[in-house]
């Protein structure tokens, strides 16, 4: 790693500007990410400016259909608290990495750094939530531009996410063996009056929505309207761990699971 | 005698407590305060030569002490670290020729894989060196990389070495070619598997790290590293510093992995014993995981086509294997032995084949070079074996387990000279099986499979039958002393990297002397305090070591019997010997054996001439292999829409001879089984074609871990003791590894073969299996 300047801010405001005076610092949350990159010297910020300590950055708050939770908002965090309000997301968040990636780890950091293979990018997706920065709102469908690409711009920080908080969610994770990643999953929400399902791990351009898929389950919420759906493999991930082929093949079968588990008993 | 060791007793543990909680001495915990830093500078490129390598921005950092290429090496006077073992034929006899591939410690003017060290960077902080070391600026001209086990008969465009124009390492044959083929062309069945035993990282917990200094006065070099004992090693640094083996002292101490890759040294212990030297301070250096899969040795990585002939009766007549053996870059420590030599003295198995017959040639590629890696081609042979079993008996139409009956060698043929001249002592190879179907119920399964069906998975059940080799390197020297604080010393050669050994030598050494078990001083792992002998490696601490100790403390009490005669009144035959304590008939008198060197001591001061003493090196030696035989079976269910595969029942009927300590059986196994199931299920290292490493990290070398594991296992010791040392011992280290990756696949394949699955190939990912389901339906 190399050697950088660490500051700890108190506000957004105060990160905002060190961010602005200086283009070679960078935003430090959970460190997750971030900090395995810095060791394998792929990346070495002036200043690392931790958000962990603003407190405007933390928690989940509910307000009728929806839920805020705060950029700097751990996974263990989401996993504990959401249970009760959006048990869909507090599932996804239980099953990111180990403890110790949940712990330190946030949402605001997986959606920011927006990894092919990341969890939160396919809940906020499905649900069409909204990314809250410090400048501006953007609703999930504008936000995922590609792998590890957001609309975010230089220096902008995600301070919160909204989601509208959907009837029924499950996120149905096939693991890739080594990072425990998702390889491919999907996160199948529903909604009074739509059902999203996006598709985290499989595509070449990173998280999707599955188009099709939402039509099939909006008319019929049952395994078997997507069951006989498929998706073409070309840009599918093709690597050591699975084909494209089998990648594609998996969306529709992962999906099916979801709403068995949502629909029985 | 045998001595009944630990069976009732509860477990000896001398050892884990202390690593558990941090309290052990790994090499890096014991770097002297003030060691320098070494990092090392790696190549990007897999094969290409070095036209310039510039450090002038990287000298100029703060703190940077030194930076050393292969031309200050040179001027050290070291070189290159040569191939060790030769190969030589299957009859032991003569050596067989193959490419001679000196590997330098820091790379000069080619490099030849991805991660070869190029230069070093010794800075006083391990920050500052890094930081330098990504300022040497390496020009590499790029060279055609050459990747896969595969050999082409043709000369290949940039050769790896000049002497094998098409990278083929060596030819190697054993038995008689044609008479095999012959008997293979006439045989009413010929069936034919192509294998592949794809390429493994060793991935010991502990990575390799080293602690390096020199001594101007003595002349003498100290390297502090992990390995499975320093004699190997030693032999290959002097070697390569180009002093003598009293220049050099080598120290192990607590390590946390070796499986097979810290047996030999290492290009990294060189150059920073040289930069140690020319710097006169000490200079250490860990890996990183990252450096750990690019420049640890390799295993496995050979592929494999295997036919036999068999009768319509099920008579396996001649087998014939042809092996492709990828050595990676350089031909290292036993390398090319692997997929060869070990073949053959694992091949005949548990059956009476008449005829067998071997080709190996081994490629280099622009990979790390290969080398053991637990179980040494004993996994590959048994998966030649049992996945041959298996395939015949579908073509045959015969039951799989009732092929293999048929072709078993009877324990009434013991001994049995098998076709390499290796002489079964012992060994009941249908016993292992029974009981191995009782404990599985293998009987019952197919109501098991039934039910899985009815919820959507294919389920099956495999088994392997196995004979291995075990105790390379048939004498063991112990060092036995007494102390007069009344404290029996070992020392010994093979140092534990997590079997315990000290507490399976302290446990054999105590029940023997009738002394507690803190009453032992174990000596491991200082190459200047323990005798000559070989590390760890072939699962032969237990047997051999053990023996050793065996003999040196019955020896031991015989000299005491000799010492209590001079002492008391007695004759040494009126002087009996139990729970560590003499009683001289007649008079009563006592004396305890820890007791005897401080009474000696005495007596000598008082003027007495009494010349024995309880010290004695004594070795252990052994007429040959021993050789552990078993019975594994897994049971497992595939999911038919995903291909995703869980390991419920696993059944291990092991005969390693008579069991010094269940519970270390146990762990052996369940380890052994565990890097099995690794191999047999996910584990892989990836290169591209351009020779880059995709699996560079833990986020992409997929270890196995508890999720993998089997849901239930159960393990069962079935000695059949060996004569061919004291203890009836046999190994155990490898055994699980030896016999999972095949009971793995045959179950896997077992589970797919009702769909018409026929190929398949390790590691059985899912979407391999998927794959494989989709072609067959094709
Ligand atoms: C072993 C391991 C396993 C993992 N498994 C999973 C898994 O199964 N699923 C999964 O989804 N993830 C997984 N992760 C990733 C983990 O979830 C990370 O925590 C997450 O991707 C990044 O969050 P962070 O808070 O750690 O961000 P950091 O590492 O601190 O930052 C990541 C990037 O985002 C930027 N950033 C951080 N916060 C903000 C913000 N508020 N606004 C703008 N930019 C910001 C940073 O500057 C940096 O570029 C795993 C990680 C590890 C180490």
């Amino acid at each position: 790693m190399h050697n950088f300047e660490f500051i700890r801010a108190t506000s957004v405001a105060e990160a905002a500007e060190i961010l602005r005076d200086d283009p070679e610092a960078g935003l430090l949350s959970g460190g997750q990410t971030l900090l395995p990159t810095m060791k394998q010297r792929l990346a070495a910020p002036s200043k690392l400016v931790s958000l962990t300590a603003i407190e405007a950055l933390k928690g989940l708050s509910q307000e009728g259909d929806s839920l805020t939770i705060g950029g700097a908002t751990t996974h263990a965090e989401v996993a504990e608290r959401a249970v009760g309000i959006f048990p869909g997301l507090a599932s996804l968040a239980g099953r990111i990495g180990d403890p110790a990636v949940r712990n330190r780890g946030t949402i605001g950091g997986s959606l920011a750094n927006n990894d092919p293979a990341a969890c939160y990018p396919a809940a906020a997706l499905a649900c069409g939530a909204m990314m809250v920065t410090d400048r501006r709102e953007i609703p999930a469908d504008d936000y995922f531009l590609g792998v590890f690409e957001t609309a975010l711009q230089d220096g902008e920080i995600l301070t919160a996410v909204r989601f509208p908080i959907p009837e029924a969610a499950c996120y149905q994770k096939f693991i890739q063996p080594a990072s425990r990643f998702s390889m491919v999953a999907v996160f199948v929400a529903r909604f009074a009056d739509r059902v999203g399902v996006a598709v985290t791990g499989a595509s070449e351009d990173g998280v999707f929505r599955w188009a099709e898929g939402e039509a099939a389950l909006g008319a019929a919420f049952t395994p078997d309207a997507v069951q006989g759906l498929s998706l073409p493999e070309t840009g599918m991930i093709t690597d050591s761990f699975g084909t494209g082929a089998f990648r594609a093949h998996l969306i529709p079968v992962l999906t099916a699971r979801a709403v068995t588990s949502l629909t029985a008993g | 005698m045998v001595e009944k060791y630990g069976t009732a007793q509860s477990p000896v543990d001398l050892e884990s407590e202390a690593l558990v909680k941090g309290q052990g001495q790994y090499t890096d915990d014991i770097a002297p305060a003030g060691a320098l830093h070494g990092v090392f500078v790696r190549s990007t490129v897999a094969h290409g030569i070095i036209r310039s390598i510039d450090t002038a921005a990287a000298a100029e950092l703060p703190g940077v002490l030194g930076i050393y290429t292969a031309r200050d090496l040179a001027d050290a006077g070291t070189n290159p670290i040569m191939f060790m073992v030769p190969l030589m034929s299957a009859d032991g006899k003569t050596p067989v020729p193959y490419v001679s591939t000196p590997r330098p410690a820091l790379a000069g003017d080619r490099v030849r894989h991805i991660g070869e060290a190029i230069a070093l960077v010794v800075a006083d902080s391990a920050g500052a060196a890094q930081d330098a070391a990504d300022l040497v600026e390496v020009d590499i001209e790029e060279l055609t990389a050459h990747i896969g086990t595969r050999l082409s008969e043709d000369p290949v465009e940039d050769p790896i070495w000049d002497e094998a124009p098409n990278n083929q390492a060596y030819t190697w044959y054993a038995g008689d070619q044609e008479a095999v083929q012959a008997t293979i062309a006439a045989s009413p069945y010929k069936v034919t598997l192509e294998l592949n035993n794809q390429r493994l990282a060793g991935s010991p917990m502990e990575p390799r790290a080293a602690t390096a200094s020199f001594d101007p006065e003595s002349g003498r070099y100290t390297l502090y590293a992990g390995s499975q004992g320093t004699m190997f090693l030693r032999k290959g640094f002097a070697d390569a510093l180009g002093v003598g083996m009293d220049k050099v002292h080598v120290i192990s101490k607590d390590v946390g992995g070796g499986f097979g890759l810290k047996v030999y040294v290492y290009p990294e212990y060189v150059a920073i014993s040289v930069a140690a030297r020319l710097l006169g301070q000490a200079v250490r250096w860990t890996a990183t995981r990252s450096e750990a899969l690019q420049a640890d040795q390799g295993g496995r990585d050979s592929h494999c086509t295997v036919t036999g002939g068999f009768d319509a009766d099920g008579q396996l007549n001649a087998l014939y294997c042809d092996i492709i053996g990828n050595m990676g870059a350089y031909s290292i420590g036993i390398g090319p032995r692997v997929p060869s030599s070990v073949i053959a003295e694992n091949i005949v198995g548990p059956y009476a084949t008449p005829l067998i017959g071997i080709r190996s040639r081994g490629v280099h590629s622009n990979t790390i070079p290969t080398s053991p890696y637990r179980g040494a081609g004993r996994p590959e042979t048994t998966y030649m074996l049992e996945r041959l079993m298996d395939e015949a008996a579908i073509q045959l139409d015969i039951d799989r387990v009732e092929l293999r009956r048929r072709n078993l060698i009877d324990r009434e043929q013991m001994p049995f000279t098998n076709q390499f001249g290796h002489v079964y002592d012992s060994g009941d190879f249908a016993a292992v099986l029974d009981g191995a179907m009782a404990s599985s119920d293998w009987a019952g399964f197919e109501a098991r499979r039934a039910e899985a069906a009815t919820r959507g998975k294919l389920r099956g059940i495999g088994c392997a039958l196995f004979v291995e080799t075990a105790g390379a390197y048939f004498q063991e020297p112990l060092d036995f002393r007494v102390t007069e604080d009344g404290m029996v010393e070992v020392r010994v050669v093979g140092v534990s990297t997590g079997q315990r050994h000290r507490s399976t030598i302290t446990h054999i050494a105590c029940s023997i002397l009738g002394i507690p078990l803190d009453k032992v001083r174990y000596i491991a792992g200082d190459s200047d305090d323990v005798p000559v002998g070989s590390p760890t490696v072939g699962s032969r601490v237990g047997q051999m070591t053990g023996s050793a100790m065996h003999i040196a403390a019955h020896s031991a009490i015989e000299r005491g019997r000799a010492i209590v005669g001079h002492l008391s009144s007695g004759q040494p035959n009126d002087i009996t010997f139990a729970n560590g304590v003499y009683t001289v008939a007649g008079t009563g008198e006592t004396m305890a054996f820890l007791d005897l060197p401080r009474r000696l001591a005495e007596a000598r001061a008082e003027g007495r001439e009494i010349e024995e003493t309880l010290d004695a090196v004594e070795t252990f030696q052994s007429p040959g292999f021993s050789f552990p035989n078993g019975c594994h079976v897994a049971e497992v269910e595939v999911d038919e829409l995903t291909g995703e595969m869980q390991i419920l029942n696993y059944t291990a009927v092991d005969d390693c001879g008579n069991v010094i300590n269940h519970r270390e059986v146990e762990a052996q196994l369940m380890g052994g089984i565990a890097q099995g199931i690794g191999q047999g299920i996910m584990e892989q290292m990836v290169y591209d074609e351009s020779g880059q490493l995709l699996s560079g990290s833990f986020m992409d070398y997929a270890m196995p871990r508890i999720t993998e594991m089997p849901q239930a296992m159960t393990i069962v010791d079935l000695p059949d003791p060996t004569p061919s040392n004291p203890l009836g011992a046999k190994g155990v280290g490898e055994s699980g590894t030896t016999a999972s990756v095949s009971t793995v696949a045959n179950a896997v394949a077992d589970a797919l073969r009702a769909r018409g699955v026929t190929n398949l190939q390790t590691p059985l990912t899912a979407s391999r299996l998927w794959e494989a389901m989709r072609t067959a339906s094709a």
